[in-house]
């Protein structure tokens, strides 16, 4: 039961991201019908940006002091905001000049972004993975207090116990965490004397340290912040959509081109924003996801993320926004717990075919309108 | 048009090398997602082909062509290929992937030119034929090697095993680990999976908390074995990881952080040994190329003196005789232990254990070859 | 194109590589590598060439727009290499399974033509592509995790032919056997669009509802047609698994599948004989010449994390070029960069340099 809670809390945080990104393939689908097969790269876009700007805006070093919310917000933005761009840059030369010749035309130059951002990556950036810079240390809550006494030798811990403490480095702190015992097990002799070892430098050095227990289930402070985006854009994206002139606008023209058009709607300008905002959110979820959850950053990052948040807005119903947010939420936990109680080795086979189920079933998704366009 | 054509045939294929002229050949991941690996091990042959050829009494000049594996399997047979074929070399060495291996030797095998694999530990390989050869010990005995530590040293009687899917190096090692250690009377209580480029692995970890073992037996590639570790202690799981060679690589300390001490793998040598002959080797590397070298650096140094070793014993300068000469080879002493062909084309090592620090890696072990059983 | 001058292109590949041999001998220089390296190459190429044909025949000639062809070369390549490897006496020298591995393999990919074809029916344009990719990951995440099937190291069937005979004779053979294939494939697929069967596939291509209402029968044709496609495919499948003596999930990615559709794509859909010579021009600059490329290093970034300047062998920027090649193309000129080239006229200028 508990492990149950794990991995739904995993897939949770995972669906998020799945979310973050299937959101702007499905505002692209939704706006002119076209599947935008490079939008896994914004995501590594995204993450590449996120990366340089801390790295060379914040003089992030390995092993060096932790950066801090701050930078990571503004890096996220900054990635968001370049990748938006990016996807305006791509929208004006590729599709723009397609938008009246078919489908498969369009899919094809989708296709032809998506190999080019990937190895121009590769050519740039270099095929290496890269650690991202550490912002913040992987903390988990909730947590109990304990103090030194309570972790004796011999005993057998009835919970996860750590010891977070800090080290004073060049610029800034790191935290760092120790584990001490973990659930079930019996606290080791070497494990306290680690642990008077870390207090002992903690207090002569007169940095902070704290030994904490921690309960089965916990959820951990770089999930929140992912769960916190998802919420704030969510809540950013039905502002925009059904509050403000410019969402008007853009559903007018995913419901009708032509009439929104007729009706003086600047058609071009709406396209190169809902591109704008897709990237914009898939950007974020590559600094945060692929970045700040993941710290590993390579110029394939995109493609197996970008396929799954695919799967992800078919399932709640290409076109829908909400349908996305559902979807990748959805996506991620059936996959956390098919991985968990199922099979880890059959993992693409069961993605692939819930696309393939979903467009035979109900290929207008979850949340979808039918339409008889699809068929 | 043809004869601009027919001119680079002729180019290539006449260079089989002057009468005191040795072509080798080298085919490895020079690009690809073991990128590092490969020009670990091309700086490896550089370095000790400038010093063969230094040598007064080497008459016989040894140059090499390398070419690009690309981290893939087709791409090395097209590259065992154009060496074989195009360049004409005498001999091979490479790769360091085994499944970029496995080609390779197919086509050594069928082309009747000898292959040496200074890094590949796939059992499989040198089975093919009598052109296919190792210097670095294998996977059975790697797997053993571990199995063995965890029983003996670490006491462990139990073992949960996760093995990287769709990876022959991976899945060799957990079978050989898994026949030791249970004929050790362990006993493996799982083997869970991950895919490749796979970068989540809470759900497996969940697993493992839930599991408990006291070790884990994770035998991949640094680049997945590293975020693994990493996400393992972030969780709060204590148990120490196995590895074996595969973990490898300086990007195995940035990709995991401070999570990865405290954990052991096998390898075929210690960068950051203390003895003449490492420090003696380091030294010479690091002020050549600027970087410490790696196991594959220092197992590509070995299999260039074999080379020269093998062209100098040779009857005539012709691939086959440079095959019986290589499966020959005898007390020929390396960075990486003594080379001494087995009749299966295999050499006996013994292995190093090393556990894992901070930013570097620390002695712990060494198994010798008949304990790995 | 004309069936003529598809056979005047095969006479023309071969007399050119003939000619390069001569040279060869003549310059003193390894004739036998220079064989065996010309012959493994047009060997390849004529697998490639039934691959993207069939390819043709699906996106191009009927509009169904499928990225999951690489799957079905993969069933068929499986299948014979099974075959060979397994089927009782076994052995190194297995004709029976040798000879039976090719309808096997036709069959074994049909089949799954079928199996693919079927459920898509209702899908059209992304969706479909969508869906194809998805059936071809998925098979070969299945082929991965298959003991039998040598799971991730592959299988290794041996090459009968040549076992039985010297490597000389082998490529001889082979290059025969693909050519033939590829010269059978042109011939069927030729005949199939220029009968009535054919001007229906067309049909649905530039207009389904309009073809369905002209009594088109949706079903069948685009059922025949993945189901040929994917026969094509495997035959494909079988020459590569016997010739090549290995076959691995490595052969069959996404990337190799999206190869197919370019060379399909820039030699125009539908047009055969722009699929041949955009295949043969794609195979030979992308596995041949560009392993000619100078070794020079161009910089392409700036990167103060790796060091400054980042440098890259100019060989090395293919793809990147590849992919902006399709962009260009899909944006230019959609109908194909080498539609409607008549070959032969292409031939019979090049004719008095080849000194025949």
């Amino acid at each position: 039961m508990i492990d149950f809670f794990t991995f739904l809390l995993i897939g949770l945080t995972v669906g998020c991201i799945y979310a973050l990104i299937a959101v702007g393939y499905t505002m692209v689908y939704g706006i002119i019908k076209l599947i935008n097969f490079a939008h896994g790269e914004f995501y590594m876009v995204g993450a590449f940006v996120g990366y340089y700007v801390l790295v060379l805006g914040f003089g992030a070093q390995i092993g060096g002091r932790e950066l801090g919310l701050i930078p990571l917000l503004v890096a996220t933005l900054a990635a968001g905001v370049a990748t938006g761009v990016l996807a305006v840059i791509v929208e004006r030369l590729v599709y723009r000049p397609l938008r009246k010749s078919g489908r498969i035309v369009a899919l094809l130059a989708a296709l032809g972004v998506s190999l080019f951002l990937q190895n121009a990556g590769q050519q740039t950036v270099g095929a290496k993975d890269r650690p991202f810079p550490n912002t913040m240390t992987l903390q988990r809550y909730p947590r109990f207090k304990l103090v030194a006494g309570d972790v004796k030798a011999g005993e057998v811990a009835r919970r996860d116990i750590s010891v977070v403490y800090s080290v004073p480095l060049e610029g800034g702190r790191l935290t760092l965490v120790e584990n001490l015992a973990q659930r079930g097990n019996t606290i080791s002799a070497e494990s306290v004397e680690k642990l008077d070892e870390i207090l002992r430098n903690a207090a002569r050095e007169g940095v902070p340290a704290a030994i904490y227990a921690y309960p089965a289930v916990t959820v951990s402070n770089k999930d929140g912040i992912i769960l916190i985006a998802l919420a704030l854009i969510t809540l950013l994206l039905y502002l925009l959509v059904q509050h403000s002139r410019f969402g008007r606008a853009m559903r007018a023209v995913s419901h009708d081109f032509e009439a929104a058009e007729l009706m003086g709607i600047n058609v071009d300008r709406v396209i190169a924003g809902t591109f704008f905002i897709g990237a914009f959110v898939a950007g974020i979820g590559g600094t945060l996801g692929g970045g700040m959850y993941y710290s590993k950053l390579s110029p394939l990052m995109g493609l197996m993320f970008g396929l799954k948040a695919f799967v992800a807005a078919v399932i709640g119903g290409i076109g829908s926004i909400p349908g996305a947010l559902v979807g990748g939420l959805a996506l991620g936990i059936a996959e956390a717990l098919v991985y968990g109680y199922v099979s880890f080795l059959y993992a693409d086979a069961f993605t692939f075919g819930i696309l393939i189920l979903m467009l035979l079933v109900k290929p207008s998704g979850l949340m979808g309108k039918p339409s008889s366009d699809k068929l | 048009m043809i004869l601009v054509f027919g001119f680079m045939m002729m180019h290539g294929c006449g260079e089989s090398g002057g009468a005191n002229q040795a072509l080798i050949g080298a085919n490895l991941e020079l690009t690809g997602s073991e990128a590092s690996w490969g020009k670990d091990s091309q700086q490896g042959i550089e370095l000790a082909r400038d010093e063969i050829n230094a040598r007064p009494d080497q008459k016989i000049k040894l140059k090499f062509i390398f070419e690009d594996d690309k981290s893939d399997p087709g791409a090395s047979k097209d590259a065992m290929k154009k060496l074989v074929t195009q360049d004409g070399v005498l001999a091979v060495i490479g790769a360091v992937g085994s499944s970029r291996t496995i080609p390779a030797a197919d086509v050594a095998t069928d082309e009747k030119v000898p292959l040496m694999t200074h890094a590949a530990t796939n059992v499989t390989i040198v089975k093919r034929s009598e052109y296919v050869s190792r210097i670095c010990f294998n996977d059975d005995v790697q797997g053993g090697a571990m199995a063995h530590f965890a029983r003996a040293t670490l006491k462990a009687d139990s073992a949960v095993m996760i093995v990287g899917n769709g990876d022959p190096y991976s899945e060799g090692l957990c079978a050989s680990f898994k026949r030791v250690f249970e004929a050790q009377g362990g006993k493996i209580t799982e083997q869970l999976a991950y895919q490749k480029g796979a970068q989540d692995f809470k759900t497996q970890i969940t697993s493992l908390k839930q599991l408990n073992p006291p070790v884990v037996w994770v035998p991949g590639y640094f680049n997945q074995v590293g975020p693994l570790i990493r996400q393992a202690r972030e969780a709060g799981f204590q148990a120490p990881f196995l590895g074996a060679d595969g973990w490898d690589d300086p990007q195995l300390f940035t990709l995991a952080g401070p999570a990865i001490k405290g954990n052991y793998f096998s390898n075929h040598f210690n960068p950051y040994g203390t003895d003449a002959t490492t420090v003696g080797f380091v030294k010479k590397f690091e002020a050549r190329f600027g970087t410490r070298p790696g196991a594959m650096a220092a197992l590509a140094y070995d299999a260039a003196y074999a080379m020269a070793d093998a062209v100098n014993r040779a009857k005539e300068l012709k691939p086959e005789a440079i095959k019986n000469a290589i499966n020959t080879i005898k007390d020929l002493k390396g960075v990486c232990g003594t080379i001494t062909m087995g009749p299966d084309r295999e050499v006996t090592k013994d292995v190093l254990i090393l556990e894992t620090g901070e930013d570097k890696y620390l002695f712990k072990e060494l198994i010798k070859a008949a304990d790995t059983k | 194109m004309k069936f003529k001058s598809f056979l005047i292109l095969i006479a023309s590949l071969f007399a050119l590589v003939g000619g390069i041999l001569a040279v060869t001998a003549i310059g003193g220089g390894n004739v036998e590598h220079a064989f065996a390296f010309w012959g493994e190459h047009l060997i390849i190429a004529a697998i490639w060439l039934m691959l993207s044909l069939s390819l043709n025949l699906i996106n191009g000639c009927c509009g169904l727009f499928s990225l999951g062809h690489q799957g079905f070369w993969m069933i068929g390549a499986y299948a014979a290499a099974a075959t060979v490897k397994y089927l009782p006496p076994g052995g190194d020298q297995n004709w029976l399974g040798f000879i039976l591995s090719f309808p096997i393999a036709v069959v074994a990919a049909a089949a799954f033509g079928l199996l693919v074809g079927i459920p898509c029916l209702r899908l059209s344009g992304d969706y479909l592509a969508i869906a194809t990719l998805a059936f071809s990951e998925i098979l070969r995440n299945l082929v991965e995790n298959s003991e039998p099937l040598g799971k991730s190291l592959g299988l290794s069937p041996p090459n009968v032919i040549r076992n039985a005979t010297t490597k000389n004779w082998n490529y001889a053979i082979y290059l025969v056997l693909a050519w033939a294939g590829a010269a059978l494939t042109m011939l069927v697929l030729r005949n199939l669009m220029r009968s009535s069967h054919g001007r229906a596939i067309q049909a649905i291509r530039d207009d389904e509802r309009a073809a369905e209402l002209l009594g088109v029968n949706l079903t069948f044709y685009k059922v025949f047609v993945f189901v040929t496609g994917a026969a094509f495919a495997g035959l494909a499948g079988a020459l590569f698994a016997n010739f090549n003596a290995f076959v691995s999930i490595g052969h069959f990615s996404f990337n190799q599948g999206v190869m197919l559709v370019v060379m399909v794509v820039l030699g125009g859909m539908g047009d055969m004989g722009g699929t041949t010579a955009a295949t043969i021009v794609l195979y030979f600059v992308g596995n041949v010449f560009l392993k000619w490329l100078p070794s020079i290093n161009v910089p392409v970034f700036y990167d103060p994390t790796q060091g400054g300047v980042v440098w890259t062998e100019i060989r090395n920027l293919w793809q990147v070029f590849f992919s902006v090649l399709l962009i260009v193309v899909v944006l230019v000129r959609p109908e194909g960069l080498l539609k409607g080239i008549d070959l032969t006229a292409l031939f019979k200028r090049r004719a008095p340099a080849d000194g025949k």
